[in-house]
């Protein structure tokens, strides 16, 4: 049974729709002290592993714990039998925590606020290594039907796999391929784990939501009662600010580059090609940016600095595309005070607690996904894509880094195979030529590639993408110092946080801010001229 | 048993003893001077933690945060743009760690230098034991360094020297003018204050450094400090900092990093100056190895700048704080002069001043 205070944390083995049938995980009994296998989407039902499945797995769940027998059943017992194992425990820990109700004080008013409090555990062997061993659980330690997840590093295979304990035993959910193909795509732990890699919505600073040097999670958002308070793994834990660069960072790279040797073979075909520029044209999935300014002061702020990436995919313009970033829009403090005042931004738990305003820092919106720009980075360092290539794919459309149709509808002339090599010049001819002879409409996305494509090669290239993205930031720029422009901004921002609430990577209620306007603005989209309409 | 003597920061053994009463004098006098708020009212719960005695409950609180420049982050994406700005200058490495960058005739890097000590402690040392400071220079940043380098006119020490003054000539201490032992130890006093507006206890930690003043909102340091000292005053304690008072380099993340020939890349992290725990130098560089730093990847990335390690360091100060639940004071307003640190102090001649004039 799900846990009660994370009623989306369980795989979703049955749908929320009480009409879509009868549990198929509950329709078998699972057999303790057995490894199950159940790939929702693959396997009809859970199903025992045989022995040589079992074998087959060399994740240090598998290895350290499921192999020997040993079948912890909460939390606490999981980390006591690694702590057990010594060495070969992945002995060096840290936990973190997060909850997107973190910053809401407990008081006996707001004590049935659902908080979401959550841990993340990692393992690593030495100081230096990777963290091979994630395990992901509610602040109920001992309960044994507590959500507990848990995903380990399959070196010999190149893949994470992922665990559930589930009514007294565990369950093989899949690995990173599985997240990657139908028909397990979007299914189990893969609503999150979009792409088959670690998952940390709230990726960069301020790391909104999470235990970081930004913002602590105090004890003062505990029951005075709660045990966790005196758990290490609440005493200890480290702010989000490490988890980024010691954990998920690397977690996702660790995947996106054992996926590449994967698919590109020793003459240099790359295999599955859609799957890789599906991350370069559409949007996957997404991270979570806000700006750094606590949302108590904005008022008060004469200029509040916003997410560049709200804007603009600069985290690949001036990333792997080598453009110059230009300054980030900002907004009158006052001006944006009074939109979300207008728009009445407001937090809700769906549990009955409502406060007018936003998440605790300010502007907290979707932008493209560090897993998605690991897949750039690495289709160009494969020279897969050129870096010509890439600039004119991703210039169409800019204005809206996210969620773009137009750019979307240019993956369907992607080859299923391309020669990588030779700077990426094989998909350059062949894409390339593709979009070209598919621009018969005037204002379509293709012919908006095209009109980046032709003359890419001149020398002055660079530069007249340099002025593209100025223009328009300038012209953001405009918009947001007009009359309308913090409310235009702030539909904007309702729009794709809609968006989010629409993808099963949202989670829990308290996430991002709602506002009457939600639905109406999730069609908006970004003109050239940063209209927003 | 009852602190009696400030210790060097890292408990560095430079001093004679005579330097080290002196230093131990100097501490204790900042302490002394920022018993008093910028509105005047008494700093209740900070005190000057010499010859008293910690009740049972006394507890020590690391706070960390990250060496990487807060507002180079921001204004930076990742990757090459803001690794090379943060490179570009020690003034815009605002989070009391500098670096230097030293690179082979390829331009490979070779060797990266980080440094937390501060201004005070080597313009205390360099005045009154310039020898001791020369060989120091001579040691840890180049065995070429003179004595006219460093001192100027009337022998004074050059903080900014040409060995001390960039991110390629080397990084002896703190320059930038943020980095200092003062400013810790103001940061920390100040935020043992408890505030309030409109009848709330602010808790937040921007609006806390926002209404005291006690620090630069803009670096992921000051800020934070200022909030964790502050929720041990919040839970009633007395608070002060942890001896030897000093700012430290806590940790080296490399996961995500790979070698050329598979050696684990925290190896090549060493501390040149201070222990483990109380780092106040450290050193990244292979050696016993035929490669470079410059040929180790974070992430697919060859190190190229300083700034790439700088992501992966974490920093720390560490504040004790006892009577926990037991202090009186009561929330103060925000002061309309908020003041904030002290300015820009002649260290050399604090610190040879007789006693009295200290304490």
């Amino acid at each position: 049974m799900a846990d009660p205070a994370f009623p989306t944390r369980q795989y979703p083995y049955r749908a929320p729709d009480p009409t879509a049938g009868p549990d198929p995980a509950a329709a078998v009994a699972l057999t303790p002290g057995t490894v199950h296998r159940f790939v929702l989407g693959v396997d009809p039902v859970p199903r025992p592993l045989t022995a040589d499945e079992l074998d087959a797995l060399n994740d240090p769940v598998a290895t350290a714990l499921l192999r020997r027998g040993v079948f912890p059943q909460t939390a606490r017992e999981l980390l006591a039998a690694l702590d057990a194992l010594g060495a070969q425990g992945l002995p060096v820990q840290e936990s973190y925590v997060v909850g997107d109700g973190g910053q809401i004080p407990w008081t006996p008013e707001t004590a049935g606020v659902a908080r979401q409090l959550r841990v993340v555990v990692s393992r690593r062997a030495t100081l230096g290594a990777q963290p091979d061993l994630l395990m992901s659980t509610s602040t109920a330690l001992d309960a044994p039907t507590a959500f507990l997840q848990v995903l380990g590093w399959d070196a010999a295979a190149g893949v994470f796999r992922y665990y559930e304990r589930r009514d007294g035993t565990w369950i093989v959910a899949g690995t990173s391929w599985d997240a990657l193909r139908e028909p397990s795509r979007g299914r189990g732990p893969f609503d999150s784990h979009v792409n088959g890699a670690l998952v940390m919505k709230e990726l960069k600073l301020p790391w909104s939501h999470w235990h970081s040097q930004s913002a602590s999670i105090t004890p003062a958002v505990l029951a005075p009662d709660d045990p966790i308070r005196t758990e290490p793994i609440w005493t200890e834990r480290t702010g989000a600010e490490n988890f980024e660069v010691a954990v998920a960072q690397p977690g996702v790279f660790r995947w996106t580059r054992s996926r590449f040797d994967q698919v590109i073979g020793a003459d240099g075909t790359v295999t599955a090609l859609p799957e890789l520029l599906r991350q370069v044209l559409t949007t996957t999935t997404v991270n979570l940016v806000s700006s750094v300014a606590e949302s108590t002061t904005v008022a008060r702020l004469d200029r509040l600095e916003l997410p560049m990436t709200f804007f603009l995919d600069v985290d690949a313009f001036a990333g792997p595309l080598g453009m110059t970033p230009p300054a980030a829009p900002t907004v009158a403090g006052p001006a944006y005070d009074a939109a979300r005042t207008q728009l009445e931004l407001h937090l809700d738990d769906g549990a009955g607690f409502r406060r007018p305003g936003e998440t605790f820092f300010a502007f907290l919106v979707p932008e493209r996904a560090l897993e998605d720009q690991m897949v750039l980075d690495e289709l160009i360092t494969r020279e897969v894509l050129s870096v010509r290539l890439a600039t004119c794919l991703l210039l169409v459309d800019l204005a809206n880094p996210v969620w773009s149709d137009r750019r979307a509808a240019l993956l369907a002339h992607v080859p299923a195979t391309v020669a990588a090599g030779n700077d990426g010049a094989a998909l350059d001819e062949l894409l390339g030529t593709a979009i070209e002879a598919a621009a018969t409409t005037p204002d379509g996305p293709e012919a908006e590639f095209v009109q980046w494509w032709t003359g890419s090669e001149e020398p002055g290239f660079a530069l007249r993408v340099q002025a593209r993205l100025t223009e328009f930031l300038d012209a953001w720029q405009r918009r947001l110092d007009g009359p309308d422009g913090a409310v235009d901004l702030l539909r904007l921002a309702q729009g794709r946080r809609r968006r989010f609430r629409d993808s099963q990577l949202a989670e829990f209620a308290l996430t991002v801010p709602r506002s009457p306007v939600d639905d109406a603005a999730r069609a908006l989209r970004v003109g050239p001229d940063a209209s927003v309409s | 048993m009852a602190l009696t003597e400030f210790s060097p920061p890292g408990n560095l053994d430079d001093f004679s003893a005579e330097q080290r009463a002196a230093w131990n004098r100097f501490i204790g006098g900042a302490f002394d001077d920022r018993m008093t708020d910028v509105d005047g009212g008494k700093r209740e719960q900070f005190f000057n933690p010499i010859g008293v005695e910690l009740d049972a409950d006394a507890a020590e609180k690391d706070v960390t945060w990250s060496a990487f420049p807060k507002q180079i982050a921001l204004r930076f994406p990742a990757g090459p743009a803001r690794w090379r700005a943060a490179d570009r200058s020690r003034d815009v490495q605002d989070e009391y760690c500098e670096w230097s960058v030293e690179r082979d005739a390829r331009g490979v890097v070779k060797r990266v230098t980080f440094t937390c000590e501060g201004p005070e402690y080597w313009g205390f040392l360099a005045n009154t034991s310039p020898d001791v400071a020369l060989a120091l220079y001579r040691q840890h940043v180049s065995p070429t360094v003179t004595n006219s380098d460093l001192f100027g006119p009337g022998g004074r020490y050059i903080e900014r020297n040409r060995w001390n003054n960039s991110t390629t000539t080397g990084a002896m201490h703190l320059i930038q003018p943020n980095n200092t032992l003062l400013a810790e130890i103001e940061l920390a006093a100040a935020a043992t204050v408890v505030r309030e507006r409109d009848g709330q206890v602010i808790t937040t930690e921007q609006e806390l450094i926002t209404c005291s003043g006690f620090g630069e909102p803009s670096r992921h340091s000051d800020p934070h400090i200022g909030g964790e000292v502050n929720a041990l005053a919040r839970a009633k304690a007395d608070v002060t900092l942890q001896d030897p008072v000093g700012l430290y380099l806590d940790a080296l993340s490399t996961a995500g990093w790979e070698t050329p020939d598979g050696a684990d890349p925290h190896d090549f992290w060493r501390v040149t100056r201070g222990a483990e725990g109380t780092t106040v130098r450290a050193v990244y560089e292979v050696t016993g190895h035929d490669y470079a730093v410059g040929d180790i990847t974070i992430l697919g990335q060859p190190i190229r700048f300083g700034g790439q390690i700088a992501e992966h360091i974490t920093m720390r100060l560490t504040g004790l704080a006892h009577h926990i639940g037991r202090s009186t004071a009561t929330p103060r307003p925000c002061p309309a002069d908020r003041g904030g640190a002290p300015g820009p102090m002649d260290v050399a001649q604090i610190l040879t001043a007789p006693p009295a004039g200290r304490r």
